[in-house]
């Protein structure tokens, strides 16, 4: 019960891009489009789930051991970057369609700065393994909801009348700024 | 001592894992039935090696 707040406090209180503002390139480049955002979101679970655990383990058995926790944030970057090619790799010749599916999408997530930011967090917070891995699931699965509702909602200004110096990313801004106040009410929840 | 030591090994370990991570991805053939990435659009950052315009003047 105790993960379960815990996950559904970093889905939806601490949204990573409503509250901490990680990933907010993809989250305003990719969301014109309500396929585009999903695809974008579920990469980013898988990419960030597999990072956070890689990176777990590493800094736990080689880095902390060797007495070098200052490697930490290099290590993180390029394990993260391998972590993306491998995975690139692995779905082109076992999993065609998923690979089809995620498209474009899979190489961007190397510099979408939440996977980067949920790795070091595992660590600053001082996480056991079981809460590394419900925050690895649950901060993507927020970032995933954040994406989509805010993509529906693209798509829908794409047909309303908005006055000329607000069209485009301006009102994309404005929106997102709702979208984080409105997040907030889940405080009460979690 | 011992710790600039392993640093600079584990950095050059990962610097050579992801080298040999992305040939290999390079060199993977794309699957057939799966178009080749039309390229992105999503922001403005023109010197980004996926966007449209980059690749298109790549081919």
């Amino acid at each position: 019960m105790e993960l379960f707040g815990f996950a559904i406090s970093f889905i939806l209180v601490k949204n990573i891009v409503l509250t901490q503002f990680l990933g907010i390139c993809p989250f305003l480049g990719v969301s014109k489009d309500s396929k585009n955002a999903l695809g974008m979101g579920l990469a980013v679970i898988f990419v960030i789930f597999m990072s956070g655990i890689v990176t777990y383990g590493i800094y736990h058995l080689v880095l902390i051991p060797l007495e070098i926790p200052y490697m930490r944030l290099l290590t993180f970057i390029l394990v993260i970057a391998s972590l993306v090619q491998f995975v690139e790799m692995v779905l082109k010749r076992f999993i065609p369609s998923l690979y089809s599916a995620l498209g474009i999408y899979l190489p961007l997530i190397t510099t979408n700065c939440a996977v980067l930011g949920v790795a070091l967090a595992n660590i600053d917070q001082g996480f056991n393994f079981t809460q590394t891995l419900v925050y690895s699931l649950s901060v993507p699965i927020g970032y995933l909801i954040a994406i989509y509702l805010f993509s529906t909602i693209r798509e829908r200004l794409e047909l309303s009348d908005i006055p000329t110096p607000f069209k485009g990313n301006s009102i994309a801004l404005i929106m997102a700024a709702l979208m984080a106040l409105a997040f907030t009410g889940f405080a009460g929840i979690a | 001592m011992d710790s600039i030591f392993w640093a600079i090994v584990i950095g050059l370990a990962l610097v050579g894992i992801f080298i040999t991570t992305y040939l290999l991805n390079k060199n993977t053939p794309v699957p057939e039935g799966c178009e080749p990435n039309p390229g992105c659009e999503g922001c403005q950052i023109t010197s980004c090696v996926v966007r449209k315009d980059n690749k298109e003047v790549n081919v």
